[in-house]
């Protein structure tokens, strides 16, 4: 009852009531603190005074120095600019002969192995370009022939070239393959400028083919609801804001029940800005082969996961979607950009399953969908069924050294392979725990399945369950090299897994439910900032 | 094969409905180890040689069911019982799959059993036939031919030639030891 | 009744005479009235014993400097093919243009395209039997014999596709040391196994079995005793025993009973390679008849042109009339409307269904990067053979020949376009991709029609091409029959006909 004595008050009691004595304007103990604690106390809040209204802002001063900085600059181009930067795969150049990095695919062109001339969609219409065709950037001083790319989002006057490439004396893998743009950077007294170059663009005869490692790049996500995304206005109106896709239906058969670990995977869109490395640290994991320039021309990429870019269809009159065809996006001044990684998705109806002849892929009994390689003959079926071509067929011996004279002469190609793969001490690179596939094979995400299979000897060497493991137990390389932790893997049957709580949230999406594959991977929505 | 099995007396026919009136003039004379070599099957010769339908069909319905029987024993056998295995959810009797083996099999049995059956039933149920090396018949020519085996239970040379000659026909010899005589 | 000594069909010499309607006998009925009977199916007054000489001829003489030529440039294709496998296995399946997403190419395309053609000849021997069509005598044996042969060529290319063929034979369930582990039966590629092993040797059978009375004529006709033997052996020693004929009956017709859904079901479990796939443009109901119907219409378009070449080289046109190629025409004309439709029904349902990928891909058939070969094979299977609603057309030996080589023009097209169409554009777009034949895939295209070629060259040599004993039985005796001994007529020489 407030104003009664307390009887033996603590410490605590004395603290808390000192504490009040700056709010209330005066001492514990005497009159006017009493009658104004006691009436907190009663009504069980307390209101201060209103805030003082903010102060104007500063005006911005620049630091000293920067006027005469500002004034030494070179006068802006009024014509085409050029900027140079360092390509995200071989840096400043340094990467250049490196396979693993070469083959990754730029995030946004998704170019593999060369470059190109980035140039704004609506000046590379009218130039009359397609992909690949050569242009000359002048510079004044230097002159650089590349292929041309229609880069969306471009600015209508700027043109880029990336750096790094198009070295002569890096080695065999990297020797000769991509345009040369470091002549095209201008010295100045002791600054070396690399952008806002002065340039003309002319287009000269031919053709270089871009290796590009993907198809198409618009997306239609009205037709195609493939890339769970929304806005923040619509996320906040409805968490579930862009899962919407058709739903399966009723299934024919009951489904195989399992006591055992069920590895699921959730990949948050919002979190993954396109870097890559979880590609190369697949690649490195299980020995997945380099394949060329040459081999993604062909479109015989190898690696088991992509990150695919789409540029999101623009609505067309308010309606659904335009249908989308094979052609470029429609000139827009800011495409809207979704990078979804792509991996096998280890379903639960996998059709791949379903379709291979020679009991080659199966389901475990703890969710993993899995290729054995030795018993595969290399039907492709299984690949020509998956909805989400996510199966790599070893079209050559890549991992092979031929040392055959003939074989050689035959398939000049082999020697390049080679070069890529196991020149050397190359072979040293391979994980020793995972099978180096031969020709003939597919092959596809496993998800990390040596590890599971470490974690479960571990487990049994400690005397622990197989079946069952803790959160976080188990690391595949994928989540492990994620910067932004969009990746998250583990048992979706364990109630204290952090995918079992992502993958039953709002945000979560499976793929092509439609047709009832049951994938074990959620994407969780992108929200992009809307109300910036 | 002695000579008395592979003698007896030919008789030709150079029409089918003539080869039909003898038949059966033959097969009501009472001669049982007869038959008649043709260049092609004649529709009706069966009744008029006093022929039984073939009995193949039954053999046909049989092994038509075994080819069922097999297929399911081993569709089943396999991926339910000894080796089950988690196919893209589908069930470890997934019943439709082995539709198409199961009726493959069927077939498979059922034709190319008949086949045999009936190419041995085609020795094995005939009377003894002309050598085929040996005597030229011209039964595969254009002539329709009478036969009557020397195997005949009421066999007798000359009453077999003159019967032949009594029905008409355009040629009528006696083949003895691997040879022919005009008789 | 009884029969008029003379027959109508005595004076049908060679195909001028022919009309393809009935032949009208004026006042030859009961009361008067006209009848009318079916026109011959062998011209040229033709004598029971003038079919084996006609026939066995050419298994008889040696062969021309025409078969030379043609066994010299099949041969040399088959050696492209021996070449081009050769480097096929040593290489990897990297020389042919299969890639992701198109993991299926040329192979596939040539298997589907060589099963298809292999159809019409059991359709011919069988079916057509069941049907007591008569007019089948004349050309049963050469089809079934290009059925055959085009399941062999066929055969190869389930084998060749695969990554490491050299194990193509874990595809057999047999007990084994590896568990034993034995083949998942849910995949329509173990059911492609016994089909296909079951339609080739079940045809091999029936087609045997066929030549069983054919090779006791041939055997009759041999002087050279090694001859006499081998033609005995193979013949089982036939002697034309009507008991055997008796059973021998009932067996071809169970067979041709058992052939016929055959044709059906192989090609139909052929088609769930594609049908019970994902892919749109696949996965449809409507595959199993679309396909079957297709394997008819493209194996009468082989068997027209092969009989068109074989009734000309082989002096054949009186056993292979214009009556035998008008009926084929028919055929023709009605498997390809029937693929029209097909292919109508399935635009119809691709925007009925308002599935957005299955209405996708047929856009992109018709009008996405593959729309020229979606032409061709429009133009060739529903267009070209409308000519055939002319009985002038349709009676015409090049018009015959020409049509039925652009219709397996279009019938190969149509495979490319299932085949390469659904693979290169489905459900990711990130995934889409361009598919091309190499010098290898033409090579091994071309290789098996060589062998095809081949093959069919080395049966006209060794073996009676039409069913001499099946002809005989549908010629009119009163013409066929020889005359009685006394009255000795001279044999007709090769190609002669009686005046």
């Amino acid at each position: 009852m407030p104003g009664a004595p307390v009887p033996n008050p603590s410490p605590a009691w004395h603290y808390v009531r000192s504490q009040w004595a700056t709010r209330l304007g005066a001492e514990p103990g005497t009159a006017p603190f009493e009658e104004k604690w006691n009436e907190v106390l009663r009504v069980g809040q307390w209101q201060a005074a209103a805030p003082a209204a903010p102060a104007a802002p500063a005006a911005r001063v620049p630091a000293p120095g920067t006027a005469a900085l500002l004034g030494s600059l070179p006068a802006r181009p009024s014509g085409l600019e050029l900027q140079l930067y360092p390509h995200l795969a071989t840096g400043d150049g340094r990467g250049a002969n490196n396979g693993w990095l070469r083959e990754r695919p730029d995030p946004v062109t998704r170019i593999t192995w060369g470059g190109a001339v980035a140039i704004a969609p609506r000046r590379f219409d009218e130039m009359g370009l397609a992909n690949g065709d050569l242009v000359e950037v002048d510079a004044g001083h230097a002159r650089v022939v590349a292929p041309a790319y229609r880069h969306a989002g471009m600015h209508h006057d700027q043109v880029a070239l990336p750096l790094g490439l198009g070295r002569r004396a890096c080695g065999v893998i990297g020797d000769d393959v991509g345009p040369d743009a470091y002549p095209l950077r201008k010295l100045e007294g002791d600054r070396v400028i690399a952008a806002g170059l002065p340039v003309t663009l002319r287009r000269v005869g031919g053709n270089e083919a871009l290796a590009f490692a993907q198809g198409s790049d618009v997306i239609d996500r009205d037709r195609r609801p493939l890339v769970p995304a929304t806005t923040l206005t619509a996320f906040e109106a409805d968490p579930k804001a862009g899962t919407e896709q058709p739903p399966g239906g009723p299934s024919a058969w009951p489904a195989h029940e399992s006591k055992k670990a069920r590895w699921s995977m959730s990949i948050d869109l919002s979190k993954c800005n396109g870097c890559g490395k979880c590609v190369i640290a697949c690649q490195a994991e299980n020995n997945v082969p380099v394949v060329g320039r040459q081999g993604i021309l062909d479109g015989r990429e190898m690696s088991w996961m992509r990150i695919d870019r789409y540029y999101d269809a623009p609505k067309k009159e308010g309606r659904r979607g335009a249908e989308v065809w094979d052609g470029p996006l429609d000139v827009v001044e800011e495409p809207a950009t979704l990078f979804e990684p792509m991996l096998c998705q280890h379903c639960e109806n996998a059709p791949c399953e379903t379709v291979c002849p020679f009991v080659a892929t199966l389901r475990s009994e703890d969710g993993l969908n899995q290729q054995i390689y030795n018993r595969c003959v290399g039907t492709r079926y299984c690949a020509n069924n998956c909805p989400f071509k996510v199966r790599r067929f070893n079209y050559w011996d890549y991992s092979v050294r031929q040392t055959s004279a003939l074989f050689t002469w035959l398939q000049p190609r082999s020697v390049r392979h080679a070069d890529l793969n196991t020149r050397g001490r190359m072979q040293m690179k391979n994980n020793p725990e995972v099978t180096v596939r031969s020709r003939g094979v597919m092959e596809k995400c496993s998800f990390c399945v040596q590890r599971v299979r470490d974690a479960r000897a571990r487990a049994t060497r400690e005397g622990r369950t197989r079946d069952r493991f803790a959160d976080g137990e188990v690391v595949p390389a994928c989540m492990e090299s994620c910067p932004t932790g969009a990746i998250v893997f583990g048992d979706v049957n364990n109630p204290d897994s952090r995918v079992r709580a992502l993958a039953s949230g709002p945000r979560a999406m499976r793929l092509l439910e439609a047709l009832g594959v049951k994938p074990a991977i959620s994407y969780l929505t992108k929200v992009r900032n809307d109300k910036a | 094969m002695s000579a008395s099995s592979t003698s007896g007396v030919i008789g030709y026919f150079l029409e089918p409905s003539e080869a039909l009136a003898a038949a059966a003039k033959t097969r009501d004379a009472g001669w049982k180890h007869f038959d008649f070599l043709t260049p092609f099957p004649i529709h009706g010769m069966e009744e008029a040689m006093g022929q039984r339908p073939s009995w193949i069909p039954y053999v046909t319905a049989v092994l038509a069911f075994i080819g069922i029987l097999l297929a399911q024993a081993l569709q089943n056998y396999v991926m339910v019982y000894d080796w089950p295995l988690n196919f893209g959810g589908k069930p470890h009797a997934s019943w439709p799959s082995f539709v198409p083996i199961t009726f493959e099999a069927m077939v498979f049995w059922a034709a190319i059993g008949t086949a045999i059956v009936a190419i041995v039933a085609g020795r094995v149920d005939s009377v003894p036939q002309p050598p085929p090396l040996l005597v030229k018949t011209g039964a595969t020519v254009d002539r329709f031919v009478l036969w009557i085996s020397a195997t005949d239970p009421e066999w007798d040379a000359g009453e077999a030639v003159e019967f032949v000659r009594s029905l008409g026909a355009h040629g009528v010899e006696l083949v003895e030891a691997g040879g022919k005589t005009h008789a | 009744m009884t029969r008029p000594e003379t027959s109508p069909y005595a004076t049908v010499l060679d195909d001028r005479q022919l009309t393809g309607r009935p032949i009208v006998l004026a006042g030859a009925g009961p009361l008067g009235g006209d009848v009318e009977v079916p026109e011959p199916l062998v011209t040229g007054a033709k004598k029971w014993k003038d079919v084996d000489q006609d026939i066995c001829l050419h298994t008889e003489q040696f062969p021309t400097r025409r078969w030379w030529i043609a066994f010299a440039v099949a041969l040399s294709m088959v050696g492209v093919l021996g070449f081009a496998l050769a480097s096929l296995f040593y290489s990897g399946m990297g020389i042919a243009g299969v890639n992701q997403p198109v993991g299926w190419g040329s192979f596939i395309i040539n298997f589907v395209f060589w099963i298809g053609i292999g159809h019409a000849g059991t359709l011919i021997s069988a079916v057509l039997y069941l049907f007591r069509q008569q007019w089948r005598t004349g050309i049963n044996r050469a089809a079934e014999a290009m059925t055959l042969f085009a399941v062999a060529c066929a055969g190869i290319f389930p084998i060749i596709h695969l990554g490491r063929p050299w194990f193509a034979y874990w595809l057999v369930p047999y007990p084994n040391a590896r568990g034993p582990l034995w083949v998942n039966f849910n995949s329509p590629l173990a059911w492609d196994i016994f089909a296909i092993s079951t339609y080739g040797l079940v045809s091999l059978t029936f087609w045997y079995m066929g030549l069983l009375p054919d090779l006791a004529t041939v055997r009759d006709r041999a002087t050279h005793p090694w001859r006499r033997h081998l033609y005995n052996a193979l013949s089982f020693g036939w002697t034309g025993s009507h008991r055997a004929w008796r059973h021998y009956e009932s067996a071809y017709l169970i067979l041709a009973a058992f052939a016929t859904p055959l044709v059906f079901s192989v090609h139909t479990i052929v088609s769930f390679d594609f049908a019970t796939s994902v892919m749109p443009g696949w996965h449809a109901t409507i595959f199993p008849p679309y396909f079957v119907i297709g394997a008819i219409f493209s194996g009468f378009a082989m068997v027209i042109t092969l009989m068109s070449i074989m009734r000309g080289v082989f002096n054949l046109k009186h056993y292979i009339t214009l009556n035998h190629m008008e009926a084929m025409a028919k055929v023709l004309l009605l498997t390809g409307m029937l693929v029209g439709f097909a292919y109508s029904t399935e635009f119809f349902m691709a925007w009925y269904s308002g599935s957005e990928w299955e209405g996708f891909v047929f856009k992109n058939r018709a009008f996405g990067p593959y729309g020229w070969a979606y032409a061709i094979m429009f133009t060739c299977n529903v267009f070209v053979p409308q000519l055939f609603w002319w009985k002038s057309l349709r009676r015409h030996p090049v018009v015959l020949f020409v049509v039925s080589v652009l219709v397996n023009v279009g019938m190969y097209f149509e495979r490319y376009v299932i085949v390469v169409t659904s693979l290169h554009r489905d459900f990711l777009p990130s995934s889409w991709g361009m598919y091309h034949f190499t010098f290898w895939d033409y090579a091994i295209l071309i290789g098996s029609f060589g062998l095809f070629f081949t093959l069919f060259l080395l049966f006209v040599r060794v073996l009676p091409v039409v069913a001499i004993s099946e002809v005989k039985g549908v010629m009119d005796p009163r013409v066929a029959r020889s005359a009685p001994p006394g009255r000795q007529v001279a044999p007709l020489g090769a190609g002669e006909v009686r005046p």
